[in-house]
């Protein structure tokens, strides 16, 4: 029976417990907060008058605005679920405070029901906007396209319920009554709220409930603009809200002169009953699964085109049952469809802000279309409806543009959460505003002067890298300031910056090399000075030097004498049979500054040396050398791959860069595939730069199977940057093919006997599994134009299950839907799907012999082992 | 609580043993998605048992870690949090803020490609875990 109730709502397994608790909530709240609102419009309709309803929602616009901003300022301060109680509390005791009131016997005052109609407006608002911002954080994106539907679903049931109750039990209980109900239904709501911190954890854990951030408005205004979706999707709601009052106001004009005084609270009451009802079973039964077979682009186009039609038909005619249809979009189809869509839309918003932007939609742009429709209508009060066509059409226009953005909106919030290092410092640090940048200066210079080591280096080499020459003066300064080790440290990284060689900078160094006393660091600016061709000594001097214990004075005096003394150059050779680091680091140096393509056959070999120091020292003489060689290339690009430290790598990669040789665009790509981040950029740059003439080499890289994956997936992204219509052509077979040689992989991987011996053929299968799934998203992101695709393979298996989910939701839209159907099953490892496909299921000795004869090297090593195993 | 800038954070990083090889542009780069929370004195980071999503660094503040009879205190600088994120088993002890703490946080999403990009964090904490080990068990 439970089973047969979770398959009608379309539950997963388990589900319903976990949602029990929010559901239970739902319905009180919504009982008590919707049920005041209707009653709260009936009685202004029958104390004080449909003509004074625009004042009301201009009223209700303001005290809406205050509350946001009060919510919005809180938000970085306090949890989700604090805002949750407090406007729980609040609203409750809003309605007792009234309630009060009417005790008092003021029920002939206007004021009152003005009163009245605007906290009956405002407290649902703010209770649900905290309700909604609680919940998200439970519920990944394909969770809540299942159940956020339910859970809108039982909110209409509470308004259903209040409008019964308005409808059958105003006569007997009163108004006092009622809201006396309605008040308690809210209280009761209050402990659930606690029950569901106590048993649940939010998916980012608790401590993701507590992160302080705390965003000035110009700031919140910034990222907000930083991000189209977001900006389409507050216009259309700010629309849906100017489009809701002005319908409100069309249909309850029209009732209004329909329907006697002292009838107007019950017909309202019956009618949102009856509409409450009707959204109720659709969010129940159908939004989930409409959404799940049309998809979240096609259901945001219905409301704004039912609006359409609506306007259409009531500038033509006025009728009541056109009123009726109005109302049902107003009351129905908003809260079903735009509601519903709302809380699958804002996963398109940038994370940091989600909780702001619903804040925004929900609580202030309703306000503020209130009050902009409140002026609206007070200018065009007798051709509202002419007004509602208008509205509605540029609502169908703006979701036309949220159609087209929402994906790549989901694949950017990816994006921003995933850890990227593709960019450096300087970039970071330049892309801060002016009054960011001068905070972080600021900052530095006070770490400069602690007195932490590290710390005050790394602050050096962070004032040196903003390049900036007000810093200067106070880097000079600070030079001395260091110890020993920094001080050399610190020279060094003056020696690398833009100012090794500013008059200003050249004067300090040769004062300090005139007070300094301490050998190390006299040599290291000795070498300074040789290094950078500013201070020639006498001969004489520097032949003496060449014996000098001090590596720096010796280095400078081979610097300065090695093409001309032939001592010096026995001297250098010598550095290069040193065993310790710091000679051979400086004998490369000595060497690279030459800049003679000649000496780089030298210098590879020490590429692999197991001190990171000595591959860096190569790297760099290496790219200083380099020229236009080709042939070096050969020689550089097969240790690519295996060089273990970022910066020796990026600097091989600055020597092949200036090396345009086409030729060699294969080896480039296969040689690329250790590459990452910033490192990959630059490869992608320099196989660009190639051209199209490239085209071959690529697709023959794309369609090498024994090619690694990492190269197979960069080769195909350069081509579908190059040559578009190659690379669809290729994509489509490509991609099929991948995705049945991953169910092969899966299926014979879940399908193993279990024997400890097989275990390694299981991680093999399951590994490969992995790869050819990481190789088919990459192509399809890259058909996709999505760059940077290997997070979505990440995201796919991160333990964030809202991530997950968004990378599900990215990968289902990017994909054409032939491969989707073939790629779903995978995702979700059903094994199943193998034999449907038609292939054939291999035991145990054909899998051994088919990975034998796979082209990848790894599938024959393992296959060939367990052979021998089973053999023996 | 003073608000950690972009900068603070990277340089607090830098003094830990754990983030401390990484380079300038690296440190930016995490400290950029690195969140910060503060608990209370007394309130419960996380208890025994539960699911590990995060890494923690403290900024300020003392955090106590307890495990049955077993306590201990960490400090400004110090790293916790990070053995159930490779183990992907739940919590093995208590964390609770001893006084009122700021924390950095890593996710386990994060963590994880941080240690693809950056193999010596991975050695790190190979010799770290191996050096309490004395023999493994299977």
């Amino acid at each position: 029976m439970r089973e047969k109730v979770r398959r009608l709502f379309n539950l997963n397994p388990g589900e319903d417990r976990k949602t029990a608790p929010f559901l239970i909530l739902a319905f009180l709240w919504s009982v008590g907060s919707f049920g005041t609102l209707t009653l709260s419009e009936g009685m202004f309709l029958e104390h004080v008058g449909a003509c004074r309803l625009p004042l009301s929602y201009l009223l209700t616009a303001i005290s809406t605005i205050v509350l946001s901003t009060i919510f919005l300022t809180l938000l970085g301060r306090l949890a989700i679920s604090s805002l949750l109680a407090c406007a729980l509390i609040g609203a409750t005791a809003l309605y007792s405070f009234f309630l009060f009131l009417l005790f008092q016997g003021h029920t002939s005052s206007e004021t009152l029901w003005i009163f009245f109609k605007i906290i009956g407006w405002v407290a649902p608002v703010a209770i649900n906007v905290c309700f909604w911002a609680f919940i998200d954080q439970y519920y990944d994106l394909q969770a809540a396209k299942r159940l956020f539907c339910l859970v809108n679903a039982v909110i209409c049931l509470g308004d259903a319920c209040g409008g019964a109750l308005i409808s059958f039990a105003l006569g007997p209980l009163g108004i006092k009554g009622l809201i006396f109900l309605f008040s308690l239904s809210i209280g009761c709501s209050i402990p659930f709220v606690f029950l569901i911190l106590r048993r649940r954890r939010p998916l980012g854990g608790m401590a993701s409930e507590r992160v302080v951030e705390k965003r000035s408005i110009g700031k919140l205004a910034l990222e907000t603009i930083s991000s189209p979706f977001t900006l389409i999707l507050m216009l259309f709601y700010f629309l849906m809200q100017l489009l809701a009052i002005t319908t409100e106001y069309s249909y309850m004009d029209t009732f209004a002169a329909s329907h006697e005084v002292g009838e107007l609270a019950e017909f309202l009451g019956t009618i949102a009953m009856l509409v409450s009802l009707g959204n109720m079973l659709f969010g129940l039964f159908f939004y989930s699964r409409t959404v799940t077979k049309i998809g979240v682009n096609n259901i945001i186009l219905i409301v704004p085109l039912f609006f359409a039609l609506i306007f259409v038909s009531w500038v033509c005619k006025e009728a009541l049952p056109i009123a009726l249809f109005a109302l049902i979009a107003r009351e129905g189809m908003v809260y079903t469809f735009d509601d519903n869509n709302l809380l699958l839309l804002i996963s398109g918003v940038p994370l940091k802000i989600k909780n702001q932007v619903r804040i925004a939609i929900e609580s202030f742009f309703e306000p503020i279309g209130m009050l902009f429709g409140a002026s609206l209508l007070f200018v065009f009060q007798t051709h509202s409806k002419v007004l509602g066509l208008l509205l509605s059409i540029l609502g169908l226009v703006l979701v036309l543009f949220l159609r087209s953005h929402y994906l790549k909106a989901i694949f950017h919030n990816l994006l921003s959460h995933s850890l990227r290092f593709d960019k450096k410092a300087i970039e970071r640090l330049q892309s801060l505003s002016k009054k960011e940048q001068k905070e972080t200066e600021s900052a530095l210079f006070l770490h400069l002067k602690g007195s932490h080591e590290t710390i005050k280096l790394l602050s050096y080499e962070s004032l040196l890298k903003t390049e900036n020459h007000k810093h200067l003066p106070r880097l000079l300064h600070e030079l001395g300031r260091f110890s020993i080790p920094g001080r050399l440290r610190a020279i060094e990284l003056v020696s690398e910056s833009l100012f090794a060689k500013e008059s200003v900078v050249v004067e300090h160094l040769e004062r300090m090399k005139k007070r300094e006393s301490h050998p190390q660091v006299k040599s290291a600016l000795h070498f300074y000075f040789a290094k950078h061709g500013l201070k020639p000594t006498d001969g004489s001097a520097l032949l003496k030097d060449l014996d000098s214990e001090h590596l720096g004075v010796k280095g400078a005096a081979i610097l300065s004498l090695k093409a001309t003394v032939p001592m010096a150059r026995a001297h250098l050779e010598a550095l290069f049979e040193s065993k310790i680091d710091r000679e051979l680091i400086m004998g490369l140096k000595i060497l690279g500054l030459e800049k003679s393509e000649e000496n780089i056959p030298r210098f590879i070999p020490y590429l692999k040396h197991p001190s990171n120091g000595v591959t860096r020292a190569a790297a760099e003489a290496i790219s200083l050398s380099v020229n236009n060689d080709s042939t070096l290339l050969g020689l550089i690009l097969p240790r690519l791959p295996k060089i273990r430290d970022s910066q020796t790598r990026l600097l091989c990669l600055a020597a092949c860069e200036k090396i345009k040789d086409s030729t060699y665009v294969q080896d480039l790509i296969l040689s690329g595939c250790a590459l990452r981040g910033y490192e990959r950029k630059i490869l992608e740059r320099i196989v660009l730069s190639f051209g199209g003439e490239i085209t071959f080499h690529l697709l023959a890289i794309v369609k090498n199977e024994s090619a690694p994956i990492r190269s197979r997936s960069l080769a195909a992204s350069l081509l579908a940057k190059l040559n578009p219509p190659e690379f669809r052509a290729i994509l489509h077979p490509l991609v099929k093919k991948e995705i049945e040689r991953a169910h092969f992989y899966l299926y014979h991987a879940k399908t193993l006997p279990e024997e400890q011996s097989l275990s390694i053929l299981e991680n093999t299968l399951l590994v490969k599994t992995d790869e050819s799934l990481g190789f088919i998203i990459d192509l399809l992101g890259t058909y996709g134009s999505f760059e940077e695709t290997d997070i979505l393979m990440g995201a796919l298996k991160s333990k964030n299950r809202k991530m997950r989910a968004d990378a599900l939701e990215t990968i289902e839209k990017m994909t054409p839907p032939a491969l989707f159907t073939l790629l779903k099953p995978l995702l979700e490892e059903n094994t199943s799907f193998y034999l449907k496909l038609g292939l054939a299921p291999l035991n145990l000795a054909a899998l051994l012999d088919t990975l034998e004869h796979s082209p990848s090297a790894a599938d024959r090593l393992i296959a060939n082992t367990l052979k021998m195993g089973l053999v023996q | 609580m003073k608000e950690q800038s972009l900068i603070d954070k990277a340089f607090l990083l830098k003094k830990t043993p754990l983030f401390g090889p990484l380079d300038l542009d690296m440190l930016l780069t995490l400290a950029d998605k690195m969140e910060t929370v503060i608990f209370k004195k007394g309130e419960f980071l996380f208890k025994k048992g539960e699911e590990a999503n995060f890494l923690y660094v403290i900024v300020e503040g003392e955090m106590t870690i307890r495990r049955g009879e077993k306590t201990l205190q960490l400090g400004s600088s110090e790293i916790f949090g990070d053995e159930a994120l490779l183990s992907e088993k739940e919590r093995g002890y208590d964390a609770f803020a001893a006084v009122d703490t700021q924390l950095l946080l890593l996710s386990d999403h994060h963590f994880r490609s941080l240690l693809i990009e950056a193999p010596e964090i991975m050695l790190f904490l190979l010799e770290t875990y191996a050096s309490q080990v004395e023999f493994r068990e299977r």
